[in-house]
């Protein structure tokens, strides 16, 4: 028998994988809170850990690996990298607490973290 | 020569600019449609040439870091698509197409978590799971669209003695 596009059996796996990654995509969207910290990593080891809030004005970090990493407004975002992909650079400003911005080529890692390191705890 | 019809599709696929929607490190991966055939249609043998051939590319032009990925995913999908193709008849092309896009994610993430030394590139998976579901479908549909033109291709060639 010829192989289908697709099956009803396929269709019902389809929309689950779909419903279950959307809701996963949209609730860590909504729950999450303005991070405090910034914690860059180079290589596994934490490399520095940055106070968001400290950093109103623009301030960059420049990185020995080539990597400069710009605060702003209590954001963080990796403005420079000589690695050829630049992912890290289109991920763009994060500032809540359990976003990532990861630049593979470099080893470089920014998470941010929210009051007391937990990542989910929303305070007002 | 399935390998050419691959690196040709990854490279005019580096031309589409990335559109805004699309999340960071998210392609379209036209290419596999490349390799989808040729675990479809030729083996697993042909299969993982094509992928590492591809990875190669990958290499040269962006880097060792792109090679590993690349070839990680790749072979992890590969894997996928020819298990599947091979031993469930009744697996649509569209949902091969989204468990192998997936299984070229999950590859590459496990990856980048190894090379970064944390599980913090993790933190892309649901948005690439999401963008996984829709390039895998639209690969899987190309590809039920191009097999017929593909196989007879394959046996003009053949039948030419050109392979």
């Amino acid at each position: 028998m010829e192989r289908k596009l697709i099956t009803k059996k396929d269709a019902v796996i389809i929309a689950v994988i779909l419903f279950a990654s959307a809701a996963l995509v949209l609730s860590g969207r909504a729950f999450r809170a303005q991070g405090e910290t910034a914690v860059i990593s180079v290589d596994g080891k934490v490399y520095r850990e940055i106070r968001l809030s400290d950093f109103s004005k623009k301030t960059q970090f420049s990185l020995d690996n080539g990597v400069v990493i710009t605060a702003e407004n209590g954001k963080i975002c990796f403005s420079e990298s000589d690695c050829k992909d630049k992912i890290c650079i289109k991920t763009g400003e994060i500032s809540k607490s359990g976003e990532v911005s990861v630049c593979v080529p470099n080893k470089t890692v920014i998470e941010i973290r929210g009051a007391d390191g937990a990542d989910n705890i929303i305070t007002y | 020569m399935l390998s050419a019809v691959a690196l040709t599709l990854s490279f005019l696929e580096s031309l589409i600019p990335t559109a805004a929607f699309m999340p960071p490190g998210a392609k379209a991966g036209f290419s596999n449609t490349a390799t989808m055939f040729a675990a479809s249609s030729l083996g697993f043998v042909p299969a993982s040439a094509v992928t590492l051939i591809k990875a190669l590319f990958a290499g040269i032009t962006r880097g060792p870091t792109a090679f590993a990925m690349s070839f990680a995913g790749g072979m992890l999908s590969t894997a996928a698509m020819y298990l599947m193709f091979r031993f469930s008849k009744n697996t649509g092309y569209m949902l091969i197409g989204i468990v192998s896009a997936l299984c070229h994610n999950f590859g590459q993430l496990a990856v980048a978590c190894f090379m970064v030394g944390s599980s913090a590139a993790l933190g892309y998976a649901p948005v690439l799971i999401i963008a996984g579901v829709v390039t895998g479908a639209v690969t899987g549909s190309v590809l039920k669209a191009a097999v017929p033109a593909l196989l007879k291709l394959e046996k003009t060639l053949v039948g030419k003695g050109e392979r």
